[in-house]
């Protein structure tokens, strides 16, 4: 172990001898001056940081209302820091890199703050949750217990998310459901439909290169890999069918892909 | 001058404390993009933009904690944007002279690792850079990828068995044996 250790030390020196950084103090020194940062945003900046890790869901919520969707989507598009975007069937899909941290940022968001339950069935899943999970054609594996999450972003408006891992061929994968909802004219909760997929590669996770639109049939799915910051990288992919956003994560890229084309809503 | 003295000078807007750090710190700081983004001219920019975040924000930095962890934080953060910002949208064509490929030098009796280093996923470079080349603790480790410490841990455990892995194809491919753990 020590000796690999110095080997891998070794390694670095090796490949970084004679690589230096410029001197680039005057230019920083100059920035500096140019725009000096008073104190009242450098508070603003610790709080957008902080919601960051939400801003594919929460941000993207008041898209939700038809008279400010088109034109809201732009400004979020413009204003958000975009890895990739590009068009899933009729929706847009957008990966949202997360701003970039200040040191001393508190980990967390308002978001985290979900009302969490877990259950046996599909069918209680269902009754919490407002809409069924998704199912798998021609299942051979193993589901497990359904958790469900329900966000109250504000007065008007939640989040809902069915969860469960399903295993098959001795290997995990966990399938999700989003759903947006919104009270009607007459106060009932229903579930609204959602212009834009969207996800958040947060900080400290690693990412491939394998960015790649999917048909699934009868959508298209957006599928790369990412380690969710975990170590192992899984195979990811997500996609929107009826206003429901469905992601899901496995072992690798190409299972995950088989699998998600025998995901099915009720 | 120590770490905390600068620092708080800094904080008073003193511009030849910030200097001061800048110059401590600037090349471990150029490594860091280095290793993360392969390309030394993008690593100079990020290393321009980080102290400028750094000293912009440095009301903020604790004076009781050491700073390299602070800018390795940013660095990081910032080479990461980089590279994800030049993966899906490609930058324009940038003159590659001086990149890291050319330097491996394969001729000394003693084992280069480089080749196999830059062949690993940039996660696993990263946290390898920090523990063994930095000499970072595990628990800054974290702070600076903004990881638990576990799984710091277990990415390292993961970053060196992938080392042995590619030491051992290496001699498999080339017939020659070698126990890195000697």
């Amino acid at each position: 172990m020590a000796d690999l250790e110095q080997m891998i030390r070794e390694g670095f020196a090796r490949g970084l001898a004679g690589y230096g950084p410029s001197d680039r103090w005057t230019q920083i020194a100059a920035a500096l001056d140019a725009a000096p940062v008073p104190a009242r945003r450098r508070i603003r900046r610790a709080r957008i940081g902080t919601a960051a890790a939400a801003l594919a869901a929460a941000a993207l919520l008041s898209l939700l209302y038809p008279p400010v969707r088109a034109a809201a989507v732009d400004l979020v598009i413009k204003g958000a820091n975009v890895l990739w975007q590009g068009r899933l069937g009729d929706w847009l899909a957008v990966i949202f890199v997360e701003e970039p941290p200040t040191p001393t940022e508190p980990a967390g968001s308002d978001l985290d703050a979900a009302d969490y339950r877990w259950v046996e069935t599909a069918a209680e899943a269902e009754a919490l949750a407002g809409f069924a999970p998704p199912t798998i054609r021609d299942a051979t594996g193993d589901a497990g217990r359904f958790s469900v999450s329900i966000v109250k972003v504000t007065p008007d408006l939640e989040w809902r998310t069915l969860r469960f891992n399903y295993y098959e061929n001795a290997r995990r994968y966990t399938l999700s459901a989003e759903g947006y909802f919104a009270p009607d004219e007459a106060g009932r909760m229903v579930r609204q439909t959602q212009p834009l997929v969207g996800t958040t590669i947060r900080r400290g996770e690693d990412m491939g290169d394998d960015v790649q639109t999917v048909s699934l049939g009868d959508a298209e799915a957006l599928c790369f890999t990412r380690d969710f910051g975990r170590g192992p990288m899984r195979g990811y992919c997500m996609w929107q069918v009826d206003g429901i956003q469905i992601r899901l994560n496995g072992p690798d890229l190409d299972s995950v892909i088989r699998l998600a084309r025998r995901v099915t809503l009720k | 001058m120590t770490d905390r003295e600068r620092i708080l000078s800094a904080q008073r807007g003193d511009r030849e404390a910030m200097a001061s750090l800048y110059n401590t710190y600037r090349l471990q700081a150029y490594q860091t993009a280095l290793v993360v983004l392969q390309d030394p001219h993008l690593a100079d920019d990020v290393v321009q933009e980080a102290f400028i975040r750094a000293f912009r924000e440095i009301g903020r930095c604790d004076p009781d904690r050491p700073f390299a962890p602070w800018i390795a934080r940013i660095v990081i953060n910032l080479s990461r944007n980089a590279l994800r910002s030049r993966r899906f949208l490609p930058l324009p064509a940038r003159d590659r002279h001086g990149t890291l490929e050319p330097r491996y030098a394969a001729s000394e009796a003693r084992v280069d690792l480089w080749p196999v280093l830059q062949r690993l996923t940039r996660a696993h470079r990263e946290v390898l850079l920090l523990r063994y080349f930095h000499g970072f603790t595990e628990p800054e480790i974290a702070e600076i990828l903004g990881l638990p410490v576990g799984t710091v841990k277990s990415r390292l455990h993961a970053a060196r068995q992938a080392v042995r892995r590619h030491l051992n194809a290496a001699d498999e491919m080339s017939g020659k044996e070698m126990t890195p753990d000697g």
